[in-house]
């Protein structure tokens, strides 16, 4: 499993979310409050915000294309591409999370945040229908051909970042619009974020997860079993 | 016939006879049919339920049986926008483990809709679909459509709904498919039925393993040929007639035969020990669902593996007539082999760095190899394999088709003739569903189609000749010609040539 830190990444955003270590606020009226009360702890503050919801809601959906990344590259450089890969993708998100944010705030402040949650659900609705929609969810899986060395290389990994990123954001703004009006409280992110994981993945999403974790054990055991005889060495 | 009342029948049978109470029809080769009749009652009950089905025609083709919306299903040439309340068109599953399950659930419920209109218009009641076996060197001609696919009427002189104009050059006369375009050797020599580690790069004899997919995934040995290449060779590449692109193949009535033999290829695999089905749950439990009303089908993987019981009940004609050969190896059997099984897909040892372009004249690229770095594959029985080589063309892109299949060479000479150079072919690519796939859609991606091939042989025969070089490898694409001996200019390109150890 040559991805397994994005696992760890994924992890690390969840943790921030759920142990409030990444919380703008105890609530999202206080977070706004927050924000205008001390601008500078508070904007850092919610862009770590921002960045865990990327990390913990976004990371997952792009794994299956590191791995991907990862088996068409070099040996050698199969970490520095997924990390090119991700890189690209994340530029991409934490862009739009941050400006999902300032948007959805602002409308707050303007309006109220059950009519922003209200428009924003519906937003998402109305968006799963259109074949713009249709055709971001199907070139999120995209797989562009990678140079297998030189910059050549560095430059197809970081555009194969950028472009499924480019896709996800058309595909999944409006969830991610839904989870950003509801100052990104925790079961909201969860909530979208198993959406998200069966649209992209379908039904056996979280099965398959399962299942390649099993495997990932089952081989670490028996690998070192003394029956299995001589150590091997790792292929992934 | 209720439970029941098949109990009661089977009690007053002698001992020794037992009852059968739906009989299993038999799926006959066309050709042979041809041979005894050109016009032989199974050809003929086809055209007439073809133009019955056809004069269901109208409006938006919301019938489940007319015959444009038998068509639509497997591509949908008509914007969603216009389909009808209900239609589950442009369904088609390519590049993808389902491709088999899901086209014997499509010929299913095609064969009950023409079985019942044959029935309609006078035709055999023990009616079922034939195939096109194009593959015997002993029968040259079957490489020929069957005679009445190239009638331009039936017997009584009514116009012949068989024959479509849309077709490439030659076709509807005298041509002939290429011999490499209607090969099977290499679909029937794979030893897998998938890649159940992943990774794209093991290509396996029924797809890659994935979720859904209309195309763009990684074909299995047989989707790509001769399955793709024969829709190609039909319907011809440049321009592309009906048989060459998804939301057209299905409009041409051989467009059923051609698939009837796919299916009877699958079948053909497993009488052959030790292939199996996969048994995994993802793939078994896949449900497919068509048409509707009165006219739906819709039954999983696990359905359908077994032809001769309900639903389906037919077996092809070269098949034995005892039950038991093909059910033993088609039953999805939880007692499958061990095999080893890889940790990880083959390691990525070399690639090209520019996309090549596949022209009418023959394309060559070149790979600089680096050594690879597991040697042998890891097993999860602690024990290790002998290494495989496997050769992937990735990215096949292109909106017009200079072929409709190109034979793939491994460091063949460079300006050699294909037949100095047979030693050295790897394979064949079909190029059906690369103009689809390239264009980016709810059901496409846009990258195009992916093809692997396990060169393991041809490598180890090569080293044994002094012909291989670690640390170099060239790859020759060459155009198969068209059944008029042609081949054209087009745009196709070849994204990324990689090869993969381990």
């Amino acid at each position: 499993m040559p991805e397994w830190w994005g696992w760890g990444l994924t992890l690390a955003g969840w943790a921030l979310l759920c142990f409030g270590l990444a919380s703008p606020g105890a609530s999202p009226e206080h977070a706004g409050h927050v924000r205008g009360a001390v601008p500078i702890v508070a904007t850092s503050n919610a862009a770590l915000h921002d960045l865990s919801c990327v990390l913990a809601m976004m990371v997952p959906l792009v794994l299956p294309t590191l791995r991907r990344t990862a088996f068409a590259s070099l040996w050698q450089r199969r970490q520095q591409a997924m990390v090119e890969c991700v890189v690209g993708y994340l530029v991409v998100w934490i862009a739009i999370a941050l400006v999902l944010g300032v948007l959805t705030e602002g409308l707050t402040a303007v309006s109220s945040r059950p009519l922003v949650i209200g428009g924003a659900l519906l937003a998402a609705l109305l968006w799963q229908r259109t074949a713009l929609k249709r055709q971001a969810l199907r070139a999120c899986h995209l797989m562009l051909p990678l140079a297998p060395r030189g910059w050549h290389a560095d430059r197809d990994c970081l555009r194969l970042g950028i472009a499924i990123g480019a896709n996800c954001v058309i595909n999944c703004w409006p969830l991610m619009t839904l989870a950003a009006a509801t100052g990104r409280q925790v079961i909201a992110v969860l909530l979208v974020f198993i959406v998200l994981v069966l649209e992209r993945f379908g039904r056996h999403a979280f099965d398959d997860a399962a299942r390649a974790f099993t495997s990932e054990i089952r081989y670490a055991t028996e690998r070192r079993s003394p029956s299995a005889g001589a150590w091997l060495p790792d292929p992934s | 016939m209720t439970a029941k009342q098949v109990a009661k029948k089977r009690a007053a049978t002698p001992k020794g006879k037992p009852v059968r109470p739906v009989a299993v029809r038999i799926r006959r080769d066309v050709w042979r049919l041809s041979d005894e009749n050109p016009w032989h009652p199974i050809i003929l009950g086809y055209a007439r339920a073809i133009a019955r089905l056809q004069t269901l025609d109208t409006g938006t083709f919301a019938d489940p049986r007319s015959w444009r919306h038998l068509a639509e299903i497997h591509g949908a040439s008509i914007p969603q926008n216009q389909w009808p309340a209900g239609a589950i068109w442009n369904a088609c599953e390519h590049g993808s483990w389902y491709f088999l399950p899901w086209h014997r659930v499509y010929l299913h419920h095609f064969e009950k809709i023409v079985r019942d209109a044959v029935r309609q218009v006078g035709g055999p009641a023990s009616w079922a679909l034939p195939y096109w076996n194009y593959t015997d060197p002993q029968r040259p001609q079957v490489r020929q459509l069957p005679p009445a696919f190239r009638q331009p009427t039936l017997p009584d002189g009514t116009p012949n709904p068989l024959l479509v104009t849309q077709r490439g050059p030659t076709m509807n006369t005298t041509g002939q498919l290429n011999t490499g375009v209607v090969s099977t050797s290499a679909a029937l020599a794979q030893a897998e039925f998938t890649d159940l580690v992943g990774g794209g790069i093991v290509p396996g004899f029924g797809g890659g393993v994935s979720g859904r997919t209309h195309s763009g995934g990684i074909p299995g040995m047989l989707e790509s040929v001769p399955h793709g290449s024969v829709h190609v060779g039909v319907g011809g590449s440049n321009p592309p007639g009906w048989m060459s692109r998804f939301e057209t193949a299905g409009r041409d009535p051989i467009f059923w035969l051609h698939h009837a033999n796919i299916d009877r290829l699958w079948s053909q695999w497993l009488r052959t020990a030790p292939h199996v089905n996969p048994v995994d749950d993802r793939w078994l439990r896949e449900r497919f669902e068509f048409g509707s009303a009165a006219w739906h089908t819709q039954l999983a993987t696990r359905e359908v593996l077994n032809s001769r019981t309900a639903p389906l009940r037919y077996r092809y004609d070269d098949e034995p007539a005892r039950r038991a050969a093909v059910t033993r190896a088609g039953r999805p059997s939880r007692r499958a082999p061990e095999r080893p099984v890889r940790r990880g897909p083959p390691e990525m040892v070399g690639a090209t760095s520019e996309e090549i372009p596949l022209g009418p004249e023959p394309s060559h690229a070149e790979i600089d190899v680096t050594p690879a770095r597991a040697a042998g594959r890891a097993t999860f029985a602690g024990d290790r394999q002998p290494e495989r080589v496997y050769l992937k063309i990735e990215n096949v892109r292109g909106t017009e088709l200079s072929a409709g299949s190109f034979d793939v060479y491994v460091n063949a000479p460079p300006d050699a003739r294909p037949a100095q150079i047979a030693a050295h072919h790897a394979g064949a690519i079909g190029m059906f569903g690369v103009i689809e796939s390239s264009q980016r859609s709810a059901t496409h991606g846009g990258e195009g189609i992916t093809f692997s091939f396990d060169i393991t042989d041809l490598v180890r025969k090569l080293e044994a000749e002094g012909e291989w070089d670690p640390a170099k490898l060239r790859v020759t694409f060459v155009p198969i010609p068209d059944s008029a001996g042609k081949v054209y200019s087009g745009d196709l390109k070849v994204g990324r040539v990689s090869l993969h150890r381990g």
